[in-house]
């Protein structure tokens, strides 16, 4: 334990102003590379509600392919979180929300009236294994049961909320979700015994079951335009078109007023 | 301090403005406080639940780094031994590491579908030893890095004496090098506290957000965001987080770290 600074440590000293120099020009030259548009492809912004994943990921392969100079910018979270961040003034071009209901919520101005893309409805979904042995939703009071749901205030949280309260059903100990699809990955990871999803969330893996649930609530998946531009007029109507109709049934969405 | 060390007015005026940056949030945050039911806020039951489970997981998560944090930095500090550089890295890691990779890795080693949950029957996923042990991960760091530098800059004269008068190592430990560790165990562990009373990403992906056994403070905010409701809450929460905290580290500071 010499009193002296060794070699190594008055280096490591130069080292970490190299080091820093080399981070903060990195992060001025990230910063114009993001200003400009990359490639020259135009973007539009579109936000969809975490449930809609697999659908929009179809949509955005589909729309840049038949449209090279288009690049779509995808933001998957919570409908209720999506229209926070429009209303806080995030420059979206296309919100997709998981039900009609959450767009009340939204006091930016529209461009156009929202339309109804597809419905969807609430399921219970146990890991493959079933490791409670869960048979419906009247087991899942018992203290050693863990469900995981969405919080209250997100679109699945409020279907979760209604379907419970209308049927006289309640969970004894929950974790709450922040989005559909964390409750998604808690179900089939097997951390918990039990969760509330949408009928095509449980559809996307084989690592979960689903427990059908009579009188389920149903959601409406609905998009509302947020801007005028050309580019976002003609991405709206293909949302709106029987070809995006028909991947919304592929991925087992039911059918507008169906 | 003289006069000589003074920095010159460009670097202050740089400094000022980095406490601008600082000061902004903290008096936004206050100006959207909805003062007339900030009371009612802070004493509805999940509030409540949340602050409880809040104190016990960071006391706790302290608890534990002290415990297994002082031995690692002595280990770190005073010895040279083969992978010294690796481990010192794997217990710095969750410095760098976003919070919810060490939710992510706790959750493969401590899970239910792992051999440590077979065995215990349930793992460690939505129990308030889960959040405590995600607490506890991402705040070890601090402590082990700040007792690791104390102890480097303490004098080895007296551990020499103690052993010239014949003191045996644990007796030499626990009587002479721990106490000279002392400030740095103590201002380690209010790190280690902050960070702990702080964590988020850890605890929501390995602990789950359960109210009353892994709901702490950070998460209730979290979730009260999440419904147009309770947005209210969401400040007053972050408002009384801001309090606790300010009361604790100054208080604190003041008592355990000497002045220069």
């Amino acid at each position: 334990m010499g009193r002296t600074p060794r070699r190594s440590e008055v280096r490591t000293g130069r080292n970490t102003l190299v080091g820093c120099s080399i981070g903060l020009s990195l992060v001025l030259l990230s910063g114009a590379v993001g200003c400009s548009t990359d490639d020259g492809r135009r973007s539009i912004d579109v936000y969809a509600a975490s449930s809609l994943a697999d659908i929009m990921e179809l949509v955005e392969d589909r729309y840049e392919r038949d449209n090279p100079e288009v690049d779509l910018r995808m933001n998957l979270a919570g409908t209720n979180a999506l229209v926070r961040q429009v209303n806080s003034g995030a420059d979206a071009s296309i919100l997709v929300a998981a039900d009609a209901s959450f767009l009340d919520d939204l006091i930016y101005p529209t461009a156009a009236p929202p339309i109804p893309l597809a419905t969807n409805e609430l399921t219970l979904t146990v890991p493959v294994d079933n490791p409670a042995g869960i048979d419906g939703p009247e087991d899942l009071i018992d203290d050693d049961v863990l469900t995981a749901r969405c919080a209250t205030g997100v679109p699945c949280g409020d279907a979760t909320d209604d379907y419970l309260a209308a049927n006289g059903y309640a969970i004894g100990r929950s974790t709450e979700e922040a989005n559909v699809r964390s409750v998604l990955t808690k179900v089939s990871a097997g951390e918990v015994d039990a969760g509330f999803v949408y009928r095509t969330d449980a559809a996307v893996t084989d690592a979960v079951i689903q427990i059908p649930l009579a009188g389920a609530p149903q959601v409406t998946v609905t998009m509302v335009q947020l801007d005028s531009e050309r580019s976002t007029v003609d991405l709206a109507r293909y949302l709106a078109s029987d070809e995006v109709a028909e991947l919304f049934e592929q991925l087992d969405f039911g059918p507008v007023g169906g | 301090m003289t006069a000589l060390r003074r920095p010159p007015p460009a670097v202050l005026a740089v400094a000022g403005l980095g406490v601008l940056v600082f000061v902004i949030p903290v008096v936004a945050l206050l100006a959207d406080a909805p003062w007339s039911t900030l009371f009612t806020q802070f004493t509805a039951p999940e509030t409540v639940a949340a602050g409880r489970v809040s104190v016990i997981v960071s006391l706790a998560a302290t608890a534990l780094a002290v415990i297994l944090g002082v031995p690692m930095a002595f280990a770190l500090a005073n010895m040279d031994f083969w992978g010294k550089p690796i481990v010192r890295t794997i217990i710095t890691v969750p410095l760098v590491l976003p919070p919810v990779v060490t939710g992510v890795a706790l959750t493969s080693a401590f899970g239910r579908r792992t051999l440590f949950g077979e065995l215990t029957g349930i793992g460690l996923t939505s129990t308030m030893a889960g959040a405590i042990l995600a607490a506890a991960v991402v705040a070890t760091p601090f402590l082990v890095l700040t007792v690791e530098g104390t102890l480097r800059s303490t004098d080895p004269g007296y551990e020499q004496l103690a052993a010239t008068l014949g003191a045996p190592p644990l007796a030499r430990w626990w009587r002479i090098s721990l106490p000279l560790a002392r400030p740095g165990i103590l201002a380690g562990a209010i790190l280690a506290w902050a960070r702990a009373l702080g964590e988020f990403g850890a605890t929501i992906t390995f602990a789950g957000n359960t109210e009353g056994s892994t709901q702490t403070l950070p998460l209730e905010i979290a979730l009260a965001l999440e419904n147009p409701d309770t947005q209210d809450r969401a400040v007053a929460v972050s408002i009384l987080m801001l309090i606790v905290s300010l009361t604790v580290l100054i208080t604190l500071r003041d008592r355990w770290i000497p002045r220069r």
